[in-house]
């Protein structure tokens, strides 16, 4: 049985957010501090999860230099002395508190872009949330007082996006695609000297009247959608008289970041989302972070890096402006990643340099660095989903070292001549089983995440990876 | 598969279980647990009974009031299948409608007692229209008054900000730049929500909540519109009152207050406040006046206005303490302004509603006429209905691989996506404009139409911009002639000999660059005589696909807007248009089975189950078979059940490849010649060759008898279909939901019959029909549901 199958209805959720108190939020707090009380340390699980369009490859992407790509074997290899291949190499001063994870699968072939099939683990409608995601599920189980965090990058795309995480089916979590927008509500306008949280919430709670006057009117089902309404006043409400406090005693200014003139391009717009995210988590305002870099499907450019399209471009497109060495079939791509991880570990440096008890804030956070389309545009069913993660959960997670289930090696002919990828084996777990395993790292153990109820595939197809857990 | 095995096999173990569980224990809901119970050994036994049960398994042990989760998820799949019309099998005798719907009221009431959380609004949803008994609906008996429930509806995202330009135009804001964002680096004014694509119809009034985000970004365009009008009122005469109030701050008497936010309503919402209410409101302003500068109290009040749930939602509910009625006519005149042309009611129709000139069935059909009739007002919506029922507006969302272009043999490569798919959405666009500006015979035109468009919609935009530089000339003249000087209209000459011969003018949009490779697709002769050959020879390899047999077209009739003949051998109707093939294919391929779905669903009325989330949907990877060989796998007996009412509908289309071309073979890969290519070199790419294919397919289980019956192919299928009363009834009730934004119930019959009564009387105008639906009891009156 799925465990969050009684998590996720929203309505529980919201109520749990709303009271404060309730037994969502209560329940964190209890362990809180019953850890307290064994004496224990306790600092929150952070999660980011920083996920891109076409595919993340195994050669060159992933695979450590030397590495096969194919093998029959479970595989577990320190990477220690492996040189980490140019797409990841700026995560090589993590190497210690690194993961490449490779074997993992879906059942279904995806196409221009995972959608909530990445972060889910459920097969279907891409463009429709089917369940709860693992971000969600996540921050449900370690709310702050932005429960999830979620940040959008594309080329002039929308304002806001609903691309890879919900709550449950039907409800899904917009992405904040604007820096700006994500900044002020995090941090309130640019140098503001007034408490604008406090006038805000003010207000907020002045308007539910209205809200409540026509919901008195509307009976029938559809009254439903005006406690949607009502719940989204009263937690944004809530939230801003946290953010309220928090402005008054000087923590929002203090870990505001300083946002660029200019965003506009792709990876202008990518600096400032893991700049804000950073900011956010120090502050302690989230400790669940998503940043959806192509919105779930493809990337229309990437500006910043090239002018190829995105299309093109995952399909093994060669761009002429980018650097001679990577005038390459996937070169842009793999430029691109490497700009991504240099964003992503410049926020774990940020993090690895805020104390933390006896440590540090990076000690009790994880990066995970994926693609929402395996290692391809056009993944296959059963192609290797390749996973980078940076950090250990406060030790539960074990790391340095490269895990692959067995995985056999394929040509793919395209747009940019023969490729080899990886497809993994029939029998080696779902990509559910590392949102599985990383609900265990958190302290919220379950058998597994999103398990189809007529599932006739082995548990451990969907079970915690042993592999990845320190006992 | 086997996965689909032990789906079905689960689902007989469920229907087994469901007959043979325990009686009735004190406690139940009485009537409704015998419901259930009656109705599964009236049908279910003979086949799930004790000996030999299907499925070969026997559960006895089920209780009619399930407590144990695996009872409970047992429960909740026979409720699935009797609700999806699964069960029992269609070879059976079917239960009367009735009796099925109080079993499954039944099973529903046990499992909310149970604890089972039931997603509502998930009923409401457009994919449930079709579940509503056709022949029950065109019955001519009425089942319960009409009305809509009350409710709310997110307004569209063009609604959305159409109040907001109302506002700019009105208060003289000067937020075009924010409005209308070209460059502009201030942050624009948009919808804080989209309307994705979806393969039902994506606007019904049950479908979306306001997330926090976009509550958040809402409220953020309320303080930017706050501030511009904050800086207005000094020099607005229409907020007068506020000005006083603004002045007088904290000083403000009650009277000033009072009339202030009456003033604030009036304007912004165009709503009149009660005395309670004006009293609440202006309780609220004097809070704010005493807590900050006015100036600031001022801009926080306005925003609290236009965070009033009108600016987010059209709200239907019956007038005063009606239970059922017609709307107030403020909100009649908005349901009305909205459903036809997704902005705010204009100057006319407001003054009626204020006026009380909304009261009578007669009173609205005036307006609703006058608006369908008037060729100045803008009705996207009607377009946005045939569009959203035929689908193809989704093929610019289906990516072509360069090299599955190139092997299909057409130029169009890598630029498929990014161009002709918009172009044949276009010119389908064109097509149907054309067909309801005629507005005769509207759905058989639609279906069987020879007429197509060739780049229509830069044809449409050179006669806008001819217009733009006619005008401009005629000023011109007038003000030279008005100051005594001579005209000299040497640069208008350049302008329209740039609009017919420059870069990207008619004559390049004609027969230019690539859209010479549209006309291929289109299977219209080249204006350029030499391409073929050329397109031949550059080839270097077998030709595999037909010469073009539609003659060149005529440049004067193109550029006229005319459409042109199809081949009749090769066109007819929406769905052999480009961009519906292509919308209704895959990414690799056509897809028979979606083509057949949309058929058995939009012009049949049927249901089609989803795909079960455990299994695994693929044909075989042999692209060196054919599409009909490779759908072998569909009619093995477990997947015929649900194919069985697609595959035949959808294979008639196999005359089109998947770029939307009519073709005369079908192009697989030479697997021969392609193994020993690649024994030699591992890189080598794959060598295609043709196969013939056929069309043939059948219509069955359709509900109308004469209908029934094979199909020799495309044409034959549509011109049947297009004749059939029953495919206009089911055309009828998808119009009903479009406009409505809800699915039809049994209550809305004599609405419907009314409707496709007036759609016939017409000769088929669509105008008619949408008169007739807005001035029915249906879309006019509201009812409060008795569990309120």
């Amino acid at each position: 049985m799925n465990p969050f199958q009684e998590m996720n209805h929203r309505r529980t959720f919201l109520k749990g957010v709303s009271l404060g108190a309730g037994s969502l939020l209560f329940e964190p707090l209890l362990q809180k501090v019953a850890a307290q009380a064994a004496g224990r340390p306790t600092a929150p699980k952070r999660v980011i999860f920083l996920v891109f369009d076409n595919g993340l490859r195994e050669i060159g992407g992933t695979l450590p230099e030397g590495v096969p790509l194919a093998s029959n074997e479970l595989r577990q290899i320190p990477l220690r002395g492996l040189n980490l291949p140019f797409d990841i190499e700026p995560f090589a001063p993590f190497r210690d508190r690194l993961t490449i994870l490779h074997g993992l699968r879906t059942n279904n072939a995806v196409d221009h872009g995972g959608y909530f099939t990445a972060l889910s683990g459920i097969a279907g409608n891409k463009h429709s949330a089917l369940g709860i995601s693992i971000d969600a599920a996540i921050a449900q189980a370690n709310p702050g007082v932005f429960p999830l965090l979620g940040l959008g990058v594309a080329h002039g795309g929308p304002t806001t996006a609903y691309c890879s995480s919900a709550w449950g089916a039907g409800r899904p979590i917009a992405m904040q695609c604007r820096p700006e927008m994500a900044y002020e509500s995090l941090f309130g306008s640019v140098g503001a000297t007034r408490n604008d949280f406090a006038t805000r919430r003010n207000l907020l709670d002045f308007v539910t009247n209205d809200v409540r006057r026509v919901r008195g009117e509307i009976a029938g089902p559809e009254r439903e959608l005006l406690d949607a309404h009502l719940e989204a006043i009263e937690s944004l409400s809530r939230r801003n008289g946290q953010l309220s406090e928090q402005f008054q005693n000087g923590t929002l200014n203090r870990h505001a970041p300083r946002l660029p003139e200019r965003m506009t391009s792709v990876t202008e717009i990518a600096a400032a989302q893991c700049d804000i995210a950073a900011a956010a988590l120090v502050a302690g305002l989230t400790n669940v972070v998503t940043i959806s870099s192509g919105l779930g499907g493809l990337m229309a450019r990437y500006s910043g890096i090239c002018n190829g399209d995105g299309h093109g471009l995952g399909h093994g497109g060669v761009d002429q402006t980018v650097e001679v060495n990577l005038r390459r079939p996937f070169g842009p791509l793999s430029l691109y990643h490497n700009y991504l991880a240099r964003q992503a570990a410049r926020m774990l440096t940020r993090l690895q340099e805020t104390r933390e008890g006896s440590g540090t804030m990076l000690d009790n956070t994880l990066l995970v660095f994926m693609s929402d389309s395996a290692n391809q545009q056009h993944s296959w069913p059963g192609a290797n989903w390749p996973f980078v993660l940076v950090g250990n959960l406060g030790g539960t997670l074990r790391t340095g070292q490269f895990v692959s289930y067995p995985v056999s090696a394929q040509a793919a002919g395209g747009d940019g001549g023969n490729q080899t990828f990886g497809t993994a084996h029939r029998t080696n777990p779902v990509i559910n089983a590392l949102y599985t395993t990383l609900l265990h790292a958190i302290g919220r153990p379950c058998d597994a995440f999103n398990r189809p109820a007529s599932s006739s595939e082995a548990p451990r197809i969907y079970g915690p990876l042993p592999e990845l857990l320190n006992s | 598969m086997r996965l689909l095995k032990q789906y079905l096999l689960c689902v007989a173990l469920m229907l087994l279980v469901a007959i043979v569980g325990e009686p009735c224990r004190a406690g139940e809901p009485g009537t409704d647990a015998k419901a259930a119970r009656s109705f599964l050994i009236a049908h279910c036994v003979r086949c799930h009974g004790k000996k030999n049960p299907e499925g070969n398994v026997s559960l006895l042990a089920l209780p009619a009031d399930p407590k144990t989760p695996k009872d409970i998820e047992i429960w909740k799949r026979v409720y699935e299948q009797l609700d999806n019309g699964q069960m029992p099998p269609q070879d059976s005798k079917q239960p009367p409608s009735a009796d099925r719907q109080l079993a499954i009221a039944s099973i529903k009431s046990n499992l909310k007692a149970a604890g089972v959380k039931f997603d509502e609004l998930k009923e409401l949803a457009p994919a449930r229209g079709n579940w509503v008994d056709h022949d029950a609906l065109f019955s001519g008996k009425a089942a319960g008054e009409a009305g809509t429930p009350s409710r709310v509806w997110r307004l569209s995202p063009v609604s959305y900000k159409q109040f907001f330009i109302r506002l700019n135009g009105q208060l003289s804001l000067n937020m075009d730049h924010i409005l209308f964002p070209s460059a502009s680096q201030e942050t624009p004014i948009i919808a804080p929500w989209n309307m994705p694509r979806k393969w039902d119809f994506t606007d019904y009034s049950s479908l979306y909540r306001i997330s926090g985000a976009e509550y958040e970004h809402h409220l953020r365009n309320c303080t930017t519109v706050a501030k511009r009008i904050g800086g207005k009122i000094n020099g607005s005469p229409s907020l007068k009152n506020l000005k006083v109030a603004l002045s007088a701050g904290k000083s403000a008497k009650q009277e000033q207050l009072e009339a202030a936010v009456a003033e604030t309503y009036e304007v912004l919402l165009r709503l009149p406040l009660d005395p309670a209410a004006r009293k609440s409101q202006a309780k609220q302003l004097a809070k704010l006046f005493e807590s900050m500068d006015a100036p600031l109290a001022v801009e926080q009040y306005m925003i609290s206005v236009l965070c009033h749930p009108e600016v987010l939602y059209r709200i239907e509910r019956p007038d005063g303490d009606a239970k059922r009625g017609p709307m107030p006519s403020r909100h009649m005149a908005r349901a009305i302004a909205f459903t036809l042309t997704d902005r705010e009611p204009d100057a006319v129709l407001w003054e009626a509603a204020v006026e009380g000139r909304l009261a009578t069935n007669e009173e609205v059909r005036k307006q609703v006429e006058r608006i369908l009739n008037d060729p100045a007002i803008p009705k996207p919506r009607l377009l946005g209905f045939v569009q959203e029922y035929f689908g193809y507006p989704a093929a610019v969302d289906i990516a072509k691989c360069t090299a599955t272009v190139d092997e299909l043999q057409s130029e169009a490569g890598c630029g498929f996506q990014m161009g002709f798919a918009g172009e044949f959405v276009a010119d389908t666009d064109r097509l149907i404009e054309w067909v309801l500006e005629s507005d005769k015979d509207v759905l058989r035109t639609l279906l069987t139409t020879r007429k197509s468009f060739m780049r229509g919609n830069f044809v449409k935009n050179y006669h806008k911009r001819m217009a733009t530089i006619l005008e401009r000339k005629k000023q011109s003249a007038e003000r030279a002639a008005k100051e005594g000087k001579p005209f000299d209209d040497k640069n208008f000459q350049q302008d329209l000999k740039k609009l017919l011969d420059g870069p990207g003018g008619a004559k390049d949009a004609f027969q230019g660059g690539p859209y010479s490779i549209l006309h291929a697709i289109y299977g219209i002769q080249s204006p350029d005589p030499k391409r073929w050959d050329h397109f031949v020879s550059n080839l270097r390899r077998p030709l595999l696909i037909a010469k073009p047999r539609v003659p060149v077209l005529d440049f004067d009739d193109w550029l006229s807007g005319k459409p042109y003949d199809a081949h009749p051998e090769e066109r007819m109707g929406i769905l052999t248009q480009s961009s519906w093939l292509v919308a209704h294919g895959s990414n690799f391929d056509n897809h028979a089975i979606r083509r057949g779905r949309w058929i058995r669903e939009r012009l049949l009325g049927g249901r089609i189950l989803e795909v079960p989330i455990t299994v695994n949907a693929m044909l075989p990877d042999e692209p060196h078979r054919g599409l009909r060989d490779r759908m072998r796998v569909t009619r093995e007996d477990y997947c015929w059940k649900c194919h069985q009412k697609m595959d035949p509908l959808g294979l008639p289309f196999e005359q089109f490849d998947h770029l939307g071309r009519y073709r005369t073979a079908e192009i697989v890969v030479d697997k021969e010649k392609t193994d020993k290519d690649r024994a030699k070199n591992s890189q080598s790419r794959r060598t295609m060759t043709s196969i013939p294919f056929d069309t043939t397919g059948a219509i069955t289980d359709s509900g109308d008898p004469k209908l029934d019956g094979p199909v020799k192919g495309p044409f034959d299928l549509m011109e049947r279909l297009s004749q059939s009363e029953r495919v206009e009834q089911v055309f009828v009730r998808h119009v009903f939901r479009y406009f409505l934004g809800r699915n039809e119930t049994l209550a809305d019959g004599p609405t419907l019959v009314a409707a496709h009564k007036a759609y016939r009387d017409s000769n088929g105008s669509m105008k008619a029909l949408v008169a007739s639906l807005l001035t029915s009891e249906s879309f006019l009156y509201r009812t409060v549901p008795s569990h309120k």
